[in-house]
């Protein structure tokens, strides 16, 4: 399935931007990973050098086996949750609106979005040493007519989606002209 | 007094957990489809967690292919109380 189509993209409308989180926020997932690989391993030569006969019992060892199958199986499912949690963020930026596709989990998946011209404030926010020497931040997007607001979290160049979205944003406000005029 | 099971119970228990396994992954893959993110990046991470699904179900099956699945497992054995227990 096309992005165009998850957004229900309209005849009128191009994509500008689609961003996703900074791949550097889902390096810690990565080690995480490496690390749960690396703890049967560790058990096993821990038990092998102080219990060595453990591993021999006729019992014992085809449930450690299966064990350590279950184990990897779940390790493996649960970087493969992370990564889709990461990845199937998205924040979509067309020139007309703004969506935000936000998974949290398997079953919880958050779709928003708020008409360019209705844009107020774009803020951008780049906190930490991390994100200022890889350049990736959060930006808020804030609407006038209503409380409602998208935060893009942790994706590259936030001062410059910033830009862009108040470009977009005064573009889009020339052609609803009449609309603002009449909310008004 | 004795309970035990016959070892291959827990091999039921281990293809219950492997169904489980398959569904959250089939989930998490047809989320990838349906949200249209199916990039280089998705694919390369589906391909290396079906690899190592696929490595590590083959170990498992050299590992336990010689197992005698018909060995008790003794879950609970009344002669372990009568070490603490004095008659």
């Amino acid at each position: 399935m096309h992005l165009s189509h998850v957004i229900r993209q309209k005849s009128y409308e191009r994509v500008e931007y689609a961003l996703r989180r900074h791949w550097l926020t889902f390096v810690p997932a990565v080690f995480l990973f490496i690390l749960l690989l690396g703890v049967p391993l560790a058990l096993y030569a821990l038990i092998n050098s102080l219990f060595p006969a453990i591993l021999n019992s006729a019992v014992i060892f085809p449930i450690a086996v299966l064990l350590g199958s279950v184990y990897y199986l779940f390790t493996y499912l649960f970087f493969y949750v992370q990564f889709i949690d990461y990845y199937l963020d998205l924040w979509v930026i067309t020139n007309d609106r703004v969506v935000d596709i936000e998974q949290h989990g398997l079953f919880d998946r958050v779709t928003t979005e708020l008409d360019l011209f209705r844009i107020q404030d774009v803020t951008s926010n780049v906190k930490g040493v991390l994100p200022t020497v890889f350049h990736y931040g959060d930006v808020t997007v804030t609407t006038a007519s209503s409380n409602s607001s998208i935060v893009f979290r942790q994706i590259p160049r936030p001062d410059h989606v910033r830009q862009e979205l108040i470009r977009l944003a005064d573009e889009d406000r020339k052609y609803h002209l009449g609309d603002i005029k009449s909310e008004n | 007094m004795l309970i035990a099971i016959p070892l291959y119970v827990t091999l039921f228990i281990y293809l219950v957990l492997l169904a489980v396994f398959v569904a959250f992954a089939v989930v998490n893959f047809y989320h990838i489809i349906t949200s249209g993110t199916f990039t280089l990046a998705s694919f390369s991470v589906t391909f290396i967690t079906f690899a190592l699904t696929v490595l590590t179900l083959y170990y498992t099956f050299y590992l336990a292919k010689d197992v005698d699945w018909q060995v008790s497992l003794i879950l609970f054995n009344s002669d372990w109380l009568s070490e603490f227990i004095p008659s």
